[in-house]
Formats: structure tokens, sequence, C-alpha cells
């Protein structure tokens, strides 16, 4: 049998094994290992699958995983998220849809610690949503509003996926935090403007909150922003200085949040202990999942079904741009029913091979690619994003919350048309660093 | 089946506190290692095969308590919607595929050990021996597959009693 017909067989057993509720990391290790055991025999399967489980465990690069999601758990159990929160509330309340911008606005300064999307939505569900519905916000608009600002914290520096990305494609995690930078403003300016566009058009749904003395604004904003900024500073300044590299960033990050939380005074020793235990869970799950990806990008790189389908997508009689967005309708697709790590690390061997061939940036591809997916975590049927909030919140429907999320996607898409007519504002800072 | 589930949980949650710790130790080598090379020069010698080894001991003693709390990423969209003695179906058939395939890893995992001691393979800086790690992970893939083990059977009861809550 061909082997690219094995490639393609393996596919089908893979959607099979999904839809089964098998595990995604095991559903990638039968498929790795079997493809592999069938093409080059049963020894070789469970030498490359050894080899390759060892080499993700003990890899130097991927270290940065457990270190980053401490960093954000150190960050949720010492309270820097209320601290933004409060900040951003008193700030911006007042407005009509002032509470919702507030929570996009906390969101994206708590992704300067966070690295995932779902925690950022689990955290500001349970801190943002009581408030809203207190102040008589429009369920769908707070719940769809919390659900989109948690995208935030995964195109904000850090992010697991961008590390992930990096450790897959050989591309710099430094290079791609520093490009996650201007898009995870550009998209925050676009989420305050959807919310901004629903509240005019409908001003009961967002209420204005109270107003609070400019004295007591600067002090929340003190209070709540210096932390983020001192972390933030330590962490992506000291990469750009080249003080450290990407990897020990994860470690500086880490410190530094001990340091700010401790200096502080806010961080218990069931805190401690707990964020601890949040990360072992979190990022032995991440780690497994690579692993388990890397046996199965092993096999399809064994079967030339990547390389074959780069190069059929290189010889489409189409213009690159109107390729890649057909890529980006297809990651959305996808997201819409896989996790989006779990997306990631099953469509980059084939996805990113057909990128490069046809010239674009491996930055500038992460950066989209952790976008589309972004679009996946709002989307039904599964939308991960809006059932981390309706866990939180069982009060509103899941289709409620779908609903609430249409402005918010909207706003996605302007912002990878953007990215896409202007790369530059994803490789601008990244070009600045050797 | 409540008594094995504690065991389990109890070793599971030991497992876990080195992982905790692991962590902890990694980012304090780091750093001083970082602060060391940035003021007087001189990084701390071999700190990057250590982490390597820090770094497998960490997910490997993470890998038995992920997967006894169930925190592998699946996708329930379809097998979520039947009744749960169906699901138990579907989580047995699974559970078999994925607990041959754990062992099959383990056994991998060990040959590679036993090759690395026969090999007297070391680091390359600090020549720490790789074998005790790689025999950790193996340890970490054999409590998986008993906790693996565990979900089969519980599928089975389920299956068997046809109803409750589902594996």
């Amino acid at each position: 049998m061909e082997r690219e017909l094995i490639g393609v067989i393996s596919i089908v057993f893979l959607i099979v094994l999904l839809l089964s509720r098998m595990p995604v990391a095991f559903v990638m290790l039968v498929l790795g290992m079997s493809g592999i055991a069938w093409i080059k025999g049963l020894s070789a399967a469970l030498g490359a699958a050894s080899t390759i489980m060892y080499g993700t465990f003990a890899n130097y690069a991927l270290v940065v995983v457990p270190l980053f999601t401490w960093m954000g758990y150190i960050g949720y159990h010492s309270g820097i998220s209320e601290h933004l929160y409060e900040a951003a509330y008193k700030l911006v309340g007042r407005l009509k849809g002032g509470l919702a911008m507030a929570t996009t606005m906390a969101c994206a300064a708590f992704g300067a610690i966070c690295g995932s999307t779902t925690a950022t939505s689990a955290t500001f569900a349970v801190l943002a949503l009581p408030e809203m519905k207190k102040r008589g916000y429009n369920h769908s608009l707070a719940t769809a509003n919390v659900a989109a600002s948690g995208i935030l914290g995964v195109l904000i520096p850090p992010s697991v996926i961008f590390i992930v990305y990096a450790s897959i494609t050989a591309e710099s995690v430094a290079k791609l935090f520093i490009a996650g930078i201007f898009p995870g403003i550009l998209l925050t300016l676009l989420f305050l403007g959807s919310t901004y566009v629903v509240v005019a058009r409908d001003p009961k749904k967002a209420p204005p909150g109270p107003l609070f003395p400019w004295k007591e604004r600067l002090k929340a904003v003190a209070k709540g922003g210096i932390e983020v900024i001192i972390i933030f500073v330590a962490v992506i300044g000291g990469l750009l200085a080249g003080l450290f590299t990407g990897t020990e960033a994860g470690s500086v990050g880490c410190f530094a949040t001990l340091l700010v939380v401790l200096a502080r005074r806010a961080l218990t020793w069931k805190g401690f202990i707990d964020s601890l235990k949040d990360t072992v869970r979190t990022a032995t799950m991440v780690m497994f999942l690579v692993g388990a990806a890397a046996v199965y990008g092993e096999f399809l790189g064994l079967t030339r079904l990547p390389m074959v389908v780069a190069d059929w997508v290189v010889a489409l009689p189409l213009p690159p741009s109107i390729i890649i967005v057909a890529v980006l309708i297809i990651l959305m697709g996808m997201g819409c029913f896989v996790d989006a790590l779990a997306m990631v690390l099953l469509t980059i061997p084939i996805f990113y091979p057909a990128a490069m061939s046809l010239g674009f940036d491996g930055t500038w591809f992460g950066v989209i690619m952790t976008l589309a997916l972004g679009m996946g975590v709002l989307t039904p049927p599964v939308g991960a994003n809006v059932y981390v909030v309706y866990a939180v919140d069982k009060e509103t429907p899941v289709m409620d919350i779908f609903r609430g999320v249409w402005p918010y996607l909207i706003s996605l898409w302007i912002c990878c048309g953007i990215l896409l007519l202007f790369p530059q504002v994803v490789l601008f800072l990244p070009n600045l660093i050797r | 089946m409540n008594a094995f589930d504690k065991v389990l949980q109890v070793i599971t949650e030991k497992m876990a506190l080195v992982a905790m710790f692991a962590i902890v130790a990694c980012m304090a080598l780091v750093v001083t290692d970082v602060i060391r090379y940035q003021i007087i020069g001189k990084p701390v010698p071999g700190t990057h095969e250590v982490v390597e080894l820090i770094a497998s001991v960490i997910l490997s003693m993470g890998i038995g308590y992920l997967t006894f709390v169930r925190g592998h990423v699946a996708v329930g969209l379809l097998v979520d919607r039947f009744r749960p003695r169906v699901q138990a179906f579907f989580d047995l058939v699974t559970g078999v595929i994925s607990l041959g395939f754990t062992i099959w890893l383990t056994d991998g995992v060990v040959k590679m050990a036993v090759r690395n001691y026969n090999y007297k393979w070391v680091t390359g800086v600090l020549e720490i021996p790789r074998y005790p790690f790689i025999y950790l992970i193996s340890l970490a893939l054999a409590v998986t597959c008993v906790v693996l083990l565990r979900d089969v059977i519980k599928s089975v009861i389920v299956l068997r009693k046809g109803g409750g809550d589902g594996a």
C-alpha cells in the first residue's frame, strides 16, 4: 500500500477515535505507534515511541510549559486577577457597557501572566459575571464577553500555544511571544469596540455603573496594574534586552511573580500548594499531548503525507493569501470540535510545511493560527470557552452565550483580516530582536 | 473498588508532590543560573542537562495523577449524548486500547532504561547517569496503566449494572 494512503487512513481513524471520547493524547499515541509499526515494524515503533516520549519529557525547551503555567496559577491564587478587575472596573465601569469593557481590559492584563484561554475565561467568569448581573447587564452579553475576552490570555505573552507551536516548528519562542503583543492589543481594542457597538444599539443591555472619584480610580489602577507591569517588564523586557532566553523566561517570570505576591503577602501556603497542584495537572496534560503528537507526527513524516499536501497546496492555481484564508476557515471549523491545543498539535504537521512552501513567515503563521483557533473556542458545538463560562454561571443557557458571541467573532475576523493585509503588525516587534 | 481507588489516589498524589517539588527546584536552578551569568559571568555548570532531568521528573511524576483525576483532553461531542451504559461501552473499548498501548510503551521505556544502564550512558557535563530517570518514567507509565485498568473495571461495572455514574 502507498505510504500516503496509510497516512490518509490514519486520519480517518483519528476522527473515529476522537469522536469515541478517547483522550486525544492516547488517540495520537495509538495511531502513531500503530502507523510506525505498519511501515517499519513493531520494534522500530516501540523504539521510536519510547525515544520520542523520553525526548519530550526531558526537553529543555519545553520546561517553560510548567513554569509559565505556574506563573498564571500564582496570579490566580494570590488575587492578582481580582486587583486587575477592580482597577478596570473603577476606571471604565461608569460607562455604558463599562463593566464588560473592564472585563476585556482585565483579561488582556491577566494575559500578561497567564498563558491559557480557558483559565483566563474561568477566572473572570467568577470575578466579573456576578458584578455585571448585579448591575442589570444582559446575561447573553455578559457571559459572551467573558468567554471571548479569555482568548486574549493565549495571544498576549506568555502563551502555552506559542510554546508548543515553537517546540514543533523550531520557531523562536521569544519571537512568537513578542509577535503576540500588537495583535493582542489590537484584538483588545476590537473587543472593546464590539461591546461599544452592541451597547450603542441597545443601551438597556449594559447600564452604567457607579462613578468613582479620580483618587480612588488611580489608587486601584496603581494597585492592580503595578504587579502585572513588574512581572511583564521582567519577562518581556529581559527577553528583548537579551538578558535571558525564551526558555529561561519561564523561570524568571515565576520568580518575579512569587517575589511580587510575597512582597504583598498575598499568597497563602494553601494557595502556593494549590497553584503547584493545578500546574502539575495542566502541564502534564499539555506535555503528554505534545509527546503523543510527536509520535503521530513522526508517523505522518514517514508517510510523506505532509510534504505531498504542501506540494499540492503550492501547485494550486490560487494566490497564497486565498489559500491561507482557506486554511484559516478549516482551522476555525476544526476548532469548533476539538480543544485548541490538541488542534494545534494535530494540524501543524500538515499546515506548517504548506504555509512555509507558500512563503509565509513562521512567526506570523503561528499568531494567525492561534487567532483562528481562538475563534474555534467560541463557536458551537464545542466552544470550550463558552462551556467554561457556562460551568460557572448555569443560569444563562449555552445557546444564549453562543448568540452573544457573534460581535466578538466578527472582531476576530477583522483582526485576522488586518494581520493578513498588514503582516507587519505581527512582525514589527520580532524583527527588532536578533 | 473504593479501597483500590484510595490506594491509587494516595500513590498518584504522592507522585504529584514530587513533581511539585521538582517545579520549584527547576525554577530556583534556572534563576540562579541567569543571575550568576549576568552578574559574575559564570553560569551554574550543567544547568541545561539538570533542567532536562528535572523536567522528566516533573512530567513523569504528574502523569499518574493526571490520569487519576481524568485531566486528559477528550472530545465528548458525540458520546456525551448517549445513555450511561452506552457511554461505558465506548469508555471500555477506548480504555482497553489505551491500556494496551500504554503497557507496550512502558515495555519500550523499560528496555530503553536497561540499554542506558548497560551502556552506562551519562549526561555531557556533570556525567549524571540517565537510566534512573528513564526507570522513573517507566514506573510512572506503569502506575498510569494501573489507573487505566481501574477505569476499564469501572466501565465494566457500569455496563453490568446498567447505569450509575459513567465510567
